[in-house]
């Protein structure tokens, strides 16, 4: 047995110790990873910690994680060396899904340009976090709640940044408790940080811990916090719903799943076909189908068993880019028996000889409910995809189409029955700036929206200012 | 019997089941033209392992039949954990016959199982419907125990009772204990409480079944048998563990020795789990594939999601054929051990 010793981190400062243990089984190899405990003590030190970062600037914050982000960018940083090698044994996932992982969060999450984005769509004017703007009869100003307490989940290793981002850039103070299925990625992001400033206020005040379910050291912590941010299954955030208080916010990320919904305007001509199907491919293989917005089951206009074909064509090189990460016993035994129910049901299965994906071509939707996941699959085919619509409903986020003019054709009836997102197939893991996440703009929830009346005299000034033909006003000063 | 004897006699019986099955069951003549095979691929007895396997979830979901419906007369069900619909199995007379009386064979022969009273540590089967307790219960009427011979623990009793008539005068000797493997803890706990000894006869057997996980986990099988051994003051060949598959009706009792023999009308075989219709080397864990050649109401050709390892030997008490060692489920397929249903009852009394 393997075993490695990770810190945990309060407010800043790094915590060492062996008593607390995660342990992995991938086939015979079992890899331990040792930590501290955290006790009431170290949640008695957070909570006289500072409370908020208010008086840092949303400027500085950018600048900040955008030097995060370029210490990511260099493939041969120490830390991100690490961080791949022990992420790959905790998270399964193969080096190259992680690679683009942490290349997606250098290049792209800790960029100006996206945490700009960020902030200019959820506020539209973003100075409104460092400064009053005037609204109406009203100034007004976005507060930090306080702190933050983010509970992360581990199928998806740039989340964990994204929900952090969200914490920092309203300028709360973040308490991140990673999920035994990713420990890595966010601890090791928050140890950079002392690489790039050791006395910055986000530095000072980032806080990455871990605990047992229900322990007394979580309800301690959920007694000094503003706000908790859940990402996971359902048992997760039923759990945190009885947990929180009235006035806590409570910001819920769920377990949803997704959809392709294809055209037949894809056989009109082979090289269509093929293109359609290496994105729906690339689409299945991200995060090995863990992913919210991976796609369970692809809608197809007759004939179906044509873009099965050049899907099962399109997965054979996909994933030979993305290779899958580790598959448990139990696993690859699920896949198989998948299969044989399939069969057995008289649906339609290909695969490659392994479980490496399945597609499985079947007549009912009530036949993908026992979903293996592992890169499979289920094809419907409908004659025309608006026979799928009712198919759709709050629990799926993102539905993915073959064509623009499909998409914007049922964009609305798609939206109205409860998904978030439509998106061209290829596309679903690529959250563009400004999309909103869970159907909402959660940075606004994020803070206290507070306002200072404008005064009658104001209110005055700016009534006359506005009778004033529109020509430039010089104001010369006199004396 | 030699080896090749019994692999002759095998090859007979499951050629047999199997173009019964494929004559008579339309979903699974479907099934096996869909995979491209039919009875007559079946020639040597290494070719059993072609026989296509029916995966439990089917059994929930169709009603699959080699029998006309009116002939049957029992539907066994399997507890799950993962639907609210439990998997159904259903027996004509004939099917359900050869499975209590083969059985009965089975643990008169194997586990030497005979006469006496039984103390069943369950539930009354007027009570309950788990396979573990009526099936068992159907069997030892079989082979002849009576109503006067056989004790429950009953909802709503102690373990104070079963003391009681574990230690009476006018009990049946010998006595034989049988129940869910997470009870003898409890058991036992109650006597060390009390300060109690019961001992059993030369010729008991404390039988369990229904898997190693109790709540508080893995119960470990050489720590029970030793505590058994000592609170009961009998030898540690007399404790039984059984290996029950309700999907073809068979439960199998452990040898002297502590073997699971698969007795000749059952075949076993351990399945990689990333291809089903591959069989892993002997020996080896894999997915246990589980087929009865008694079982005509339909095909009892399954995987019920159990993994364990599966060899051939001539064991120490002079039994030759297969032997399994069931090593617990496949995770993904649920808890559907029947066991598990009882310990909340359990909870309540002792």
């Amino acid at each position: 047995m393997k075993s490695f010793e990770i810190p945990l981190i309060i407010n800043g400062k790094i915590y060492r110790g062996k008593e607390q243990t995660l342990l992995y089984r991938l086939d015979k190899e079992e890899i331990k990873l040792l930590m501290p405990q955290i006790t009431e003590k170290e949640i008695e030190v957070l909570r006289k910690g500072q409370s908020s970062i208010h008086n840092t600037s949303v400027e500085d914050i950018i600048r900040f994680y955008e030097k995060v982000g370029r210490l990511w960018t260099d493939k041969n940083y120490a830390l991100r060396e690490r961080a791949l090698r022990l992420a790959r044994l905790t998270t399964g996932y193969h080096e190259a899904m992680l690679e683009r992982s942490y290349d997606i969060i250098s290049n792209e999450i800790l960029s100006r340009e996206f945490m700009e984005g960020i902030l200019e769509s959820n506020f539209l004017d973003k100075r409104v976090v460092d400064a009053w703007l005037e609204l109406k009869d009203t100034k007004l100003s976005a507060k930090p709640r306080g702190r933050i307490l983010h509970i992360l989940a581990g199928n998806a290793p740039p989340v964990s940044i994204v929900s952090m981002l969200y914490g920092s850039l309203t300028k709360n103070v973040n308490i991140l408790k990673f999920s035994s299925g990713d420990p890595i990625t966010p601890l090791f992001f928050v140890l950079s940080f002392r690489d790039v400033d050791r006395n910055h206020p986000i530095t000072r005040t980032t806080s990455v811990v871990y605990w047992r379910h229900d322990s007394s050291v979580e309800r301690k912590t959920l007694e000094i916090v503003d706000g908790v941010c859940v990402w996971g299954g359902y048992e997760s955030i039923s759990a945190f719903r009885k947990k929180t208080k009235p006035g806590q916010i409570l910001l819920e990320y769920g377990p949803r799943k997704s959809f392709q919904f294809i055209g037949r305007e894809i056989y009109n001509e082979d090289h269509l076909l093929k293109l359609t199907a290496e994105n729906a491919a690339h689409d299945l293989v991200l995060y090995d189908q863990q992913a919210c917005h991976s796609p369970q089951v692809a809608f197809v206009e007759e004939p179906a068993e044509k873009f099965c074909e050049a899907l099962a064509e399109a997965l054979k090189i996909e994933s030979k880019k993305i290779p899958k990460g580790y598959v448990s016993t139990d696993e690859h035994a699920t896949i198989s028996h998948q299969r044989l129910m399939a069969t057995f049901r008289g649906d339609k299965v290909y695969h490659p000889g392994t479980t490496e994906w399945t597609i499985i071509l079947t007549k009912k939707f009530e036949h993908t409910l026992n979903h293996p996941l592992s890169r499979t699959l289920f094809v419907i085919e409908v004659k025309d995809l608006r026979d799928a619509l009712r198919y759709v409903d709050p629990s799926v986020m993102v539905v993915a189409f073959s064509s623009k003019s499909r998409m914007d054709e049922l964009k609305d009836e798609v939206t109205l029955r409860g998904a978030d997102r439509v998106t061209l197939v290829g596309r679903m893991g690529y959250f563009p700036t400004g999309s909103p996440h869970e159907g909402r703009y959660d940075l606004s929830n994020l803070v206290r929206w507070v306002s200072r009346d404008l005064t009658k005299g104001e209110l005055k000034i700016r009534e006359l200012l506005n009778k004033l033909p529109k020509y430039r006003v010089r104001w010369v000063r006199v004396g | 019997m030699k080896i090749e004897e019994l692999h002759t006699k095998k090859l007979k019986a499951f050629r047999q089941a199997f173009r019964w099955h494929y004559n008579n069951c339309n979903y699974y003549r479907r099934y096996c033209d869909q995979v491209g095979i039919k009875p007559d691929d079946i020639k040597g007895y290494e070719d059993l392992v072609k026989i296509p396997l029916i995966p439990s979830d089917a059994f929930r979901e169709f009603k699959i039949l080699s029998v006309p419906e009116k002939n049957i007369v029992l539907t066994l069900t399997s507890s799950t954990t993962t639907s609210k619909e439990p998997c159904k199995f259903p027996l004509d007379e004939v099917s359900l016959r050869r499975m209590m009386i083969s059985n009965a064979v089975d643990h008169r022969e194997v586990g030497e199982l005979s006469g006496g009273s039984i103390f069943m540590l369950t539930p009354d089967p007027e009570k309950s419907k788990i396979g573990l307790v009526t099936g068992f219960y159907r069997m030892i009427r079989i082979m002849g125990f009576g109503d006067q011979d056989v004790y429950f623990l009953g909802e709503g009793n102690d373990f104070g009772k079963l003391v009681k008539n574990l230690t009476s005068e006018d009990v049946k000797r010998p006595r034989h204990l049988y129940g869910p493997t997470f009870v003898y803890p409890h058991l036992l706990d109650y006597f060390e409480k009390n300060n109690i000894r019961p001992r059993l006869d030369e010729e008991s057997r404390v039988m369990m079944g229904g898997g190693w996980k109790g709540r508080e986990g893995k119960i470990s099988k050489a720590d029970l048998y030793r505590r058994l051994s000592t609170a009961f003051g009998i030898e540690k060949s007399q404790i039984r563990d059984t290996y029950g598959i309700t999907d073809i009706q068979v439960g199998m009792i452990e040898c002297e020795y502590h073997k699971t023999h698969v007795p000749p009308w059952i075949h076993l075989s351990a399945r990689d789990p990333q291809d089903l219709n591959r069989e892993v080397g002997e020996g080896e864990e894999g997915i246990l594939a589980c087929m009865s050649s008694l079982i005509q109401s339909y095909p009892a050709f399954t995987l019920p999601g159990d993994i364990g390892v599966v060899w051939e030997e001539e064991c120490d008490c002079g039994r030759i054929g297969q032997i399994v060692e069931h090593r617990g489920r496949v995770r993904a397929a649920g808890a559907r051990g029947c066991a598990l249903r009882l310990e909340d009852f359990v909870k309540s009394i002792g």
